[in-house]
């Protein structure tokens, strides 16, 4: 097979082999570039499978991420450094995959000195870029929160005292229910007027967790707060010193607390997470700058498609006037000849 | 960080709010001298505030004995080891605050004890220093060199929290009607920065709500014009409870500014810390003055001196410890009887300074 055969039979194959990818959602490059590409899938989002295969249809956008050092408490000292992100989307759900190495698994809290691990998105609710550390005043973020804690309560059920110190020996507890080590489960409605947190309607003092994703507003340092309306969920694995977090919520949810989404529309981004063992919460944790996230779009074609396959179009065509015009094909050879010749001075 | 003035430190230091001072300043005197350690008011305050799940651990009124005991262990200890040298001059700190000492990376010095140092709160109970001569007093001393001492804490409703103060959140906050110092049950989120800045550790986490608590100084009762349960409780009549102002502002017949700026026998616990604590102590007169001085601060010689040698009016008012719930603002004494006053000048409580001595007569003599 002479050179010119070989180059038109490889534009071919992998013309056929783009075409065949894109019709397989499939990417064979991640992204190079900030820019967090929610892939359009058709079907169901893995809105609590970090293990789903799905999540190959999407790239992974590797996110440095820099110690806060904005406002105290500061976190000093090696941690976290970057996060592996991929989103997918179907017009009506957007999800979140997120990993990153942590060779401790905190999931509890029942000590004081025990924090847990965590993660989190957020979003800008105004159309600028708000300050990346909270948003400021007037120029509000909404944060989703996933909380190591949380999950570990949801997989195995409500975690306390009892399960830091089995042997603990309390005599009474008023109106809790069964017997020694009393759980705060199952419980009779007056015992939670003595827990104080809970009867104050604190969503980290509620044992009943629907979610280990918190839906959250802030605008400036101190100010994060609980939704009303909390319209995330999500779960997280952890598994050979690497937490996987799904962290997914509906496109659009009629909150103006929350971020909307829509195909097709780009949204800053950022991400924060702790490390427990570092005893890491709050403000000392590790975070990135805004990102772009791009929305992909399965109802329309994007320009850059459409340019694309005008390009293989254009291509193809060459092809084949090589393949079946020997006349054509020898005006070509030849000018590549000369111009190899003009090009080497040695000849 | 503003600059506020610490009347306790003698001059201005940093701190990261500006100074407001409630309308009214929550303040307590504990008389050392007549503990007796029977934690009948850490009861009281337990079974009061912390009986359910989370709060296995959690005394918001302790009695500890010093030199070694402490709730959680070490707690002043390991935070003056922080602070660094500690001096005064006459009566003006010269040393750092823990606000002062702080790095950029936090508001305040400070530490996060861990659980085990919260399981055993009457660690060392009884355990003196060691007796090292031979001879436990000496003439040329009036101190002993074997000694140990009761130490009563509540939450001294600082008025410069550094729990307050290290909240990122700002979920504490200094109510300014009484200047109670409060965690917002509704709004922490169990960040811990105020059991880790709290130098007398007195914000406390709770595992099964995962946030913190604190001493909330019984403001129900307050607000109703009563004292707070341990100090209610008190077999020993040790405690008396008021309103402080400021030493400018002191009224000499307001029993808080009587013992603390006319007096001088109650001092504050550790000022160097540089929160202005709220609860006064009168030093107990039986241990070495540079122990004292350490935690109370360089007025620790008058005070002794003049609790030792009381004249009728410090005598009347210290008679008055401990013998009413209600709280009472202003106070009197006479040749016979010391007397409570409430706000609107209504006599709350009288009582004798010699009490009567009777003598039975003898066909009623209880003999069987």
């Amino acid at each position: 097979m002479n050179f010119q055969r070989a180059l038109t039979y490889g534009i071919v194959i992998l013309l056929a082999l783009s075409v065949l990818a894109t019709g397989q959602n499939l990417s064979f490059v991640a992204s190079a570039e900030a820019i967090l590409q929610s892939k359009s899938i058709a079907g169901t989002v893995p809105l609590t499978d970090p293990s789903s295969q799905t999540w190959n249809l999407a790239p992974v956008v590797q996110v440095p991420l820099n110690p806060q050092v904005t406002t105290p408490p500061m976190l000093t000292g090696p941690s976290i450094r970057s996060l592996g992100v991929r989103s997918v989307n179907n017009g009506t759900w957007i999800a979140f995959l997120v990993e990153w190495s942590d060779p401790t698994r905190n999931v509890t809290t029942f000590k004081v000195e025990n924090f847990r691990d965590a993660v989190a998105i957020q979003f800008p609710l105004v159309a600028q870029q708000p300050f990346v550390c909270m948003g400021q005043l007037g120029n509000t973020v909404n944060v989703l929160h996933w909380k190591a804690d949380w999950q570990e309560d949801i997989d195995t059920f409500y975690h306390d005292v009892k399960d830091a110190y089995p042997n603990l020996q309390v005599d009474y507890y008023p109106f809790a229910a069964g017997k020694p080590p009393y759980s705060l489960l199952p419980v009779a409605n007056m015992s939670r007027e003595f827990v104080a947190g809970w009867a104050a309607g604190n969503p980290l003092s509620n044992p009943f967790k629907l979610t280990p994703v918190e839906d959250l507003v802030a605008g400036g340092f101190g100010t994060l707060t609980t939704e009303d309306h909390q319209d995330a969920i999500g779960r997280g694995v952890w598994q050979n010193g690497v937490w996987k977090v799904v962290i997914a919520r509906p496109f659009a949810t009629g909150d103006s607390d929350d971020a909307q989404f829509a195909q097709g529309i780009t949204k800053p981004v950022a991400f924060a997470v702790w490390d427990g063992g570092n005893r890491e919460r709050d403000g000392t944790k590790s975070v990135s700058s805004w990102l772009t996230m791009s929305v992909e779009s399965t109802t329309q074609t994007p320009l850059w498609a459409l340019v694309a396959l005008a390009v293989m179009g254009a291509v193809t065509a060459m092809s084949v006037l090589l393949l079946y015009k020997p006349s054509l094909r020898t005006k070509l050879r030849e000018k590549i000849r000369l111009g190899g010749a003009k090009n080497n001075p040695t000849k | 960080m503003a600059k506020v003035r610490n009347w306790q430190l003698g001059r201005d230091m940093d701190f990261p709010y500006t100074a407001v001072r409630p309308q009214k300043q929550f303040a307590a005197v504990f008389n050392i001298n007549r503990c007796i350690a029977c934690q009948t008011c850490t009861m009281a305050c337990k079974s009061t505030w912390t009986f359910n799940k989370g709060q296995e651990a959690m005394w918001w009124n302790n009695v500890e004995t010093k030199p070694y005991g402490g709730y959680p262990q070490s707690w002043d200890a390991k935070t003056l080891e922080k602070l660094g040298p500690q001096t005064w001059q006459s009566s003006i700190y010269t040393g750092k605050t823990i606000f002062e000492a702080a790095s950029i990376d936090e508001v305040a010095v400070g530490y996060l004890p861990e659980d085990k140092e919260w399981r055993a709160p009457n660690i060392n109970e009884d355990t003196s220093t060691t007796w090292t001569q031979g001879v436990e007093l000496t003439m040329a001393q009036p101190w002993h060199r074997t000694f140990f001492f009761y130490l009563q804490r509540i939450c001294n409703h600082c008025t410069y929290p550094a729990c307050l103060a290290s909240c990122p959140r700002k979920a504490i906050y200094k109510r300014p009607e009484d200047g109670i110092v409060l965690i917002d049950q509704s709004s922490c989120r169990g960040y811990r920065k105020c059991v880790e800045n709290c130098p007398y550790k007195k914000p406390m986490y709770n595992p099964a709500t995962r946030i913190s608590e604190k001493c909330i100084a019984c403001y129900p009762r307050i607000e109703e014009g009563y004292v707070t349960r341990c100090i209610a409780a008190c077999v020993g009549k040790i405690r008396l409870q008021g309103w402080i102002k400021l030493p400018e502002e002191a009224v000499p017949d307001s029993p808080m500014d009587y013992l603390v700026h006319i007096a001088k026998i109650a001092l504050p616990l550790y000022p160097q810390f540089g929160t202005e604590p709220n609860v006064y102590y009168i030093p107990p007169r039986w241990v070495p003055r540079g122990h004292l001085a350490q935690m109370f601060g360089p007025g620790v010689e008058q005070a002794i001196s003049k609790y030792t040698n009381p004249d009728q009016e410090l005598l009347g008012l210290l008679q008055l410890f401990g013998t009413t719930q209600r709280i009472f603002s202003k106070f009197k004494v006479t040749s016979t009887d010391a007397i409570g006053y409430d706000d609107s000048g209504h006599e709350i409580v009288r009582v004798p300074i010699d009490e009567q001595v009777i003598i039975r007569d003898p066909a009623y003599l209880n003999i069987t």
